[in-house]
């Protein structure tokens, strides 16, 4: 692939957007770039098979790379794409249970990040949970969400949203306790 | 969002737990795949392109004869002012017409 030209490197997003939705692959490219970590790692807490999020976050970026012209305020991309994203897993998830195959998978996760004993203790407590509540406390811990926002992304009503979330906060705080202790520390 | 200390602790260990991930290789996947998609737009394009150009002589050779029969006049007349004033009405068309009207107006009659 070619180089990034270094004044998009430089460029404000709104501006990388604009030239996107004109069909600059370069412009495209650069968003990927810049975006990438943030889609894949939200898809990685959604789905928990690293491989699987990899490849619906590629699906993510095509479906943006096709429907970009008809975003209208290039400063909302971030919006339009974590939308994007959410629509993407929703889909995935009706397509499959894909809870079969969500539990983490050792080597993957081991091989992909060797350092993230956290990461992969999240995931594993995090695949405890059933697909919906999964998303409801991924958007809401992960993306930082209120409950309106995901009931409006998710078309899940607020108080199932709330009760997703509520429920699996307290599962989540039983199987992460080793952590929560940790932090309390860190914080002293 | 979230209201307790519990909830507040969870999110930290989210943000702990994020990673930033190699873009590279990504990156280059996906443009590979918006290359692939452009290719078949193309390919999808010229594929109409060559299949409208294959259906439109014999589409045209269809309406050139349905045309010519529309335009068949239902009496002839010798010449003259009548035949002029009547030609417009004169025609298998214009039967075909009427005939379309009234099986619209029956229709609304019997399903109304």
């Amino acid at each position: 692939m070619a180089d990034t030209p270094p004044a998009l490197t430089a460029s404000p997003e709104p501006l990388v957007v604009a030239l996107a939705r004109t069909g600059d692959r370069a412009a495209f490219a650069e968003l990927v770039r810049r975006r990438q970590s943030w889609v894949r790692t939200l898809m990685r807490r959604c789905c928990g098979d690293v491989t699987l999020a990899d490849d619906l976050a590629q699906q993510v970026f095509l479906r943006a790379w096709q429907d970009i012209g008809a975003l209208k305020n290039p400063k909302g991309f971030a919006t339009w794409l974590r939308t994007l994203t959410i629509n993407v897993w929703r889909q995935q998830l009706r397509k499959n249970d894909v809870l079969r195959n969500a539990q983490p998978e050792e080597d993957t996760l081991h091989a992909t990040r060797p350092d993230s004993g956290l990461a992969l203790d999240l995931d594993r407590a995090l695949a405890t949970l059933g697909s919906q509540s999964r998303l409801c406390v991924v958007l809401s811990y992960h993306e930082g969400m209120s409950h309106g926002e995901i009931a409006a992304a998710t078309g899940m009503p607020v108080g199932t949203v709330k009760s997703h979330i509520r429920r699996s906060t307290q599962q989540l705080q039983q199987q992460l306790s080793a952590y929560d202790q940790r932090l309390g520390q860190d914080e002293k | 969002m979230s209201d307790n200390n519990q909830a507040i602790d969870l999110q930290t260990l989210f943000t702990e737990s994020a990673q930033q991930i190699d873009a590279d290789a990504f990156t280059s996947d996906v443009m590979a795949g918006t290359e692939r998609l452009r290719r078949r737009k193309v390919l999808l394009r010229i594929g109409l392109g060559m299949l409208l150009a294959l259906l439109v002589p014999p589409l045209q050779d269809f309406g050139l004869a349905v045309t010519e029969i529309l335009l068949i006049s239902l009496v002839s007349f010798e010449g003259g002012l009548l035949a002029e004033l009547l030609a417009p009405v004169n025609t298998v068309g214009t039967v075909v017409s009427v005939a379309l009207f009234g099986m619209r107006a029956f229709y609304r009659q019997l399903f109304r």
